[in-house]
């Protein structure tokens, strides 16, 4: 019938598998330590680089948003106006960038008798024009601000206003500005809304108080958190 | 006469509606500070308590 086994070689197998199950969980807990860690590395690593991606596209979707929401009040703003189409109306809005010294006010968006346009890259200091005037408080008032130009010299105009003349010779010829200051929860002014005719004498009180009650809408977007795309400030 | 006149009217329109001439060289500077409830409407939206300031709105619409 079957092989006999002797007992003696049961307790050699015996011996064996005990040794080798030693030396195993021996290596495997030498080892386990090591790559537990590497596996954690690997992981955190995967997770950092999957998780960067979307939230990077969150991040530029949401500022793409923002910034369309953004143009939709500029274009909202400029039908509201309601001014005859050869005064070339124009609705700008000027974000305040206080990165640098002196703090500047750059386009962000802008919207003409054509439509939404591509805003100017260039911008203005907080000493320079309207917009300029109309950042700085008076006795830490916030006001709105209206010119009509008179006949003149545009560029001469604009020296007056803060521009260097090289700079006045690089600006549209326009006839009236109206700026009002877009504010946030500290009253700080972090935007000024500014709308601008070719011809002067176009703008009058009314328009102002107008373009005031558009404002808080502004802050809305404006103002949201960084982590939703806003710059808060 | 009638451009002396126009700048008049527009000079007082100004007045009446409470903005304060400013001369910066030739150029009038109108200002006028912004009226509370805008800057309460600012103020309250930037600290996300939107209701009060859209409910009054649509109110003043309905009348």
């Amino acid at each position: 019938m079957g092989r006999k086994i002797p007992q003696k070689s049961f307790g050699y197998l015996d011996a064996t598998a005990i040794a080798a199950s030693g030396l195993a969980f021996a290596f495997g807990g030498g080892m386990l330590p090591f790559h537990f860690l590497t596996g954690i590395g690997l992981i955190l690593a995967g997770g950092g680089m999957s998780a960067v991606s979307p939230l990077r596209a969150r991040r530029r979707r949401i500022s793409s948003e923002r910034w369309n929401a953004l143009s939709s009040l500029v274009e909202l703003t400029h039908t509201l106006f309601d001014i005859e189409t050869d005064c070339d109306l124009r609705v700008t809005l000027m974000q305040v960038n206080k990165k640098t010294n002196p703090f500047r006010l750059e386009q962000i968006a802008l919207c003409t008798c054509g439509g939404r346009a591509t805003p100017s890259d260039t911008g203005m200091t907080i000493h320079q024009g309207v917009a300029g005037h109309c950042y700085r408080k008076t006795d830490q008032k916030v006001e709105s601000m209206v010119v009509n130009l008179p006949p003149g010299d545009f560029v001469e105009q604009m020296v007056e206003l803060g521009f260097e003349r090289e700079e006045a010779k690089k600006l549209k010829v326009r006839g009236a500005y109206l700026c009002t200051p877009i504010i946030d929860s500290m009253k700080n002014v972090i935007a000024v809304l500014c709308i601008d005719t070719g011809k002067s004498g176009v703008l009058k009180p009314e328009h102002a108080a107008m373009a005031e009650r558009v404002t808080p809408f502004f802050t809305g977007f404006l103002t949201v958190p960084q982590g939703s795309g806003g710059e808060n400030g | 006469m009638a451009e002396n006149k126009t700048k008049e009217d527009q000079e007082r329109a100004f007045i009446e509606a409470g903005f304060t001439p400013e001369k910066v060289g030739s150029v009038t500077i109108y200002k006028r500070p912004v009226s509370k409830e805008v800057i309460d409407a600012s103020v309250q939206i930037a600290e996300k308590r939107t209701i009060g300031y859209i409910s009054k709105d649509f109110s003043r619409h309905k009348r």
